[in-house]
């Protein structure tokens, strides 16, 4: 299901999430049907508090604490079961969480190299010595455009939080994705930095034929291409 | 080692960890060691019960202050004879018949031209043949001859040489003399007196009693009987089977009979030994069930310290699955290391307790008891089948999205 070449749509069936009931009394994306469709580029726009990471849990299946439906493709997420979210994480949607969740003690290698490791799970064969140098050149190339390269080595614990969020995004961007799903991706990061950024992902979701749903502070953030959604 | 192994092993506490399992080994070498002992002792214990033959045992009621004052009856009824018979103990039981009459035994010993004479009341008794443990050549007798055969106890022959002989100044007696000696046997009873002669013809360890042969003391009753003496057994003599010894132990405890215990020696050692073998693997099993969930505690410890990178793993897509086997797979090795040395271990006592016994002129197995093992590894089996389920309770609150 995941698997297909077709990326499933997200669809949002009147969910509201518990904690903000008392927050969203109108409809937006919470408590309406809306869909993100497949291939296309959103934009959650929205000040602190009103569940734009809500809506990264929900859709990375870290929350569960809403009413309504959420459908990936056509299957209610509801009937879920660990299989299905593990698949779903790691093959359907590739995230930067807001918090990063990167492995402390692992280099910035180690840790963008963790979800291919991840993605290889199911099979019995390791990934091979080439394909590892082939992604590591291209690792490479990405790193030194945003500026890390030197820092790739190190574990992450020493890295200031800017830093870190560059890797987070590499992280996101060096697998197979059918949805990119970044919370606050570029809140650490200079102008010149950020544009690097989105550029990058915007070829490699174009490469992957991804959607992507990125959540910002300002609709100053908006970015060429988006579909601008306010919640 | 690959990126996961790397993340997971971050966070455990080598020396937590090592308590832990050295809990784990001690109580388990307490459990192997006293069951592999047991074992060993118990075969040494059966080997030498062969080696002896079958188990002879004379038992009887006890006897109490009632017994004294004529009250209590002592003598076996049938249907406590019956009972014996039919417990699987025992292979058969036979009854004494004593005399019913008087009979007194005298010997003359020349001594300084004179002759001093030994005269004694006897208590003579019979038993089935098949219960003697020696067989005289001459142990038979009809109504035609005058001599009667009697085995004596060994017990006698030394009393009256390490005893009574050097206290009156009496010559000591060898066995093959007093073969030699004649003795007379005085009969008195209903039919009238009667003078035999006696014979010894041989010496019993087995039976402490004076024996004639059984057609004699049924002739004799018959003739020389008095009323006043019934027909009551008051000992028995059975033979027990030869791996049953602390089972008859205990039967004989149970019902309040006496046996002359020496013969039960080894099945008291046994009792003896299981107890407190059994006391030790007590305490091995009291430590495995603390150590093991003091295990689990360390493993509940670790996976609660590894919580944000076994929340990530899972976030970014790592199967729950895989999680739980790595932990397995740890845990498994961790348990499969204390066995192997556990057993090595082992082995090095058994050589120990080995020598100690063959000091003792007894031979014990060579190899360790397969049974102790294999259950061992059972336990194993279950003590990490316990840790998986500590393992998937926990990561599997982890893998679905949190319902609060």
């Amino acid at each position: 299901m995941l698997n297909s070449a077709k990326e499933p749509s997200i669809r949002f069936a009147n969910i509201i999430p518990k904690p903000l009931i008392e927050v969203h009394l109108e409809k937006s994306i919470f408590k309406s049907d809306f869909a993100f469709e497949c291939g296309n580029w959103y934009q959650l726009i929205a000040p602190s508090g009103k569940g734009k990471s809500t809506v990264v849990g929900i859709i990375t299946g870290t929350r569960g604490d809403f009413n309504g439906d959420l459908f990936i493709g056509e299957i209610n997420a509801a009937k879920f079961k660990y299989k299905q979210w593990s698949e779903w994480r790691s093959y359907g949607c590739s995230a930067v969480f807001q918090d990063l969740l990167l492995f402390p003690q692992l280099s910035g290698f180690e840790n963008i190299f963790l979800p291919l490791e991840i993605q290889n799970q199911g099979s019995t064969k390791k990934i091979s010595k080439s394909e590892i140098e082939l992604n590591k050149n291209k690792v490479k190339e990405w790193a030194e455009k945003l500026g890390i390269l030197n820092k790739l080595d190190q574990p992450i614990f020493k890295l200031s939080h800017g830093q870190m969020q560059r890797v987070a995004i590499l992280r996101a961007l060096n697998r197979k994705f059918k949805w990119l799903v970044m919370d606050e991706p570029f809140s650490h990061l200079d102008e010149v930095n950020t544009s690097v950024a989105i550029d990058l992902i915007i070829n490699e979701a174009k490469s992957q034929n991804a959607g992507i749903i990125m959540t910002s502070l300002n609709s100053k953030d908006l970015m060429s291409g988006f579909e601008l959604i306010t919640i | 080692m690959n990126l996961i192994s790397k993340i997971l092993y971050k966070t455990q506490k080598i020396s937590q960890l090592i308590s832990a399992i050295f809990g784990v080994f001690l109580g388990f070498l307490l459990i192997l060691t006293s069951s592999q002992l047991f074992t060993d002792f118990k075969n040494i214990i059966q080997g030498s019960e062969q080696a002896i033959g079958s188990q002879f045992l004379v038992i009887n009621k006890k006897i109490s202050l009632l017994n004294t004052f004529n009250i209590g009856n002592s003598s076996f009824t049938e249907s406590e004879i019956e009972e014996i018979e039919s417990n699987p103990c025992f292979k058969k039981v036979g009854k004494f018949t004593t005399n019913k009459f008087e009979a007194q035994a005298s010997i003359q010993f020349p001594i300084e031209n004179t002759y001093t004479e030994i005269r004694t009341d006897l208590f003579l008794e019979s038993v089935d043949d098949d219960f003697l443990d020696i067989k005289p050549k001459d142990w038979h007798w009809n109504t035609k001859v005058d001599e009667i055969p009697i085995i004596l106890p060994n017990d006698f022959i030394n009393l009256y040489n390490f005893n009574y002989a050097p206290g009156r100044g009496l010559p000591q007696i060898s066995k093959s003399t007093i073969k030699l000696a004649n003795f007379k046997i005085e009969i008195r009873g209903i039919g009238g007196n009667s003078v035999y002669k006696g014979k010894i013809v041989g010496f019993s360890n087995r039976i402490t009693s004076v024996l004639v042969p059984y057609t004699f003391m049924e002739y004799a009753n018959k003739i020389y009987g008095l009323s006043q003496y019934n027909n009551e057994s008051l000992r028995l003599i059975v033979e027990a089977k030869n791996n049953e010894l602390s089972n008859v132990q205990n039967y004989i405890e149970k019902k309040g009979y006496e046996a002359n215990s020496e013969l039960l020696k080894n099945g008291k050692i046994a009792n003896l030994l299981q107890a407190i073998l059994s006391i030790i693997a007590f305490f091995g099993a009291i430590m495995i069930v603390i150590s093991v969930s003091s295990l689990i505690l360390y493993i509940q410890l670790s996976i609660t310290r590894s919580k944000f990178e076994i929340e990530t793993l899972l976030k970014l897509g790592f199967s729950h699955h895989k999680i739980i086997q790595w932990y397995a797979y740890k845990i498994a090795f961790v348990l499969a290391l204390v066995y192997a040395i556990n057993v090595i271990v082992l082995v090095f006592i058994k050589s120990q307790t080995n020598a100690l016994i063959e000091t003792f002129g007894f031979e014990a197995p060579k190899v360790l008891n397969v049974y102790v093992l294999l259950s061992s590894f059972l336990i194993l089996l279950i003590i990490w089948s316990f840790q998986i389920i500590a393992v998937y309770r926990q990561i599997f609150k982890l893998a679905l999205p949190l319902k609060n």
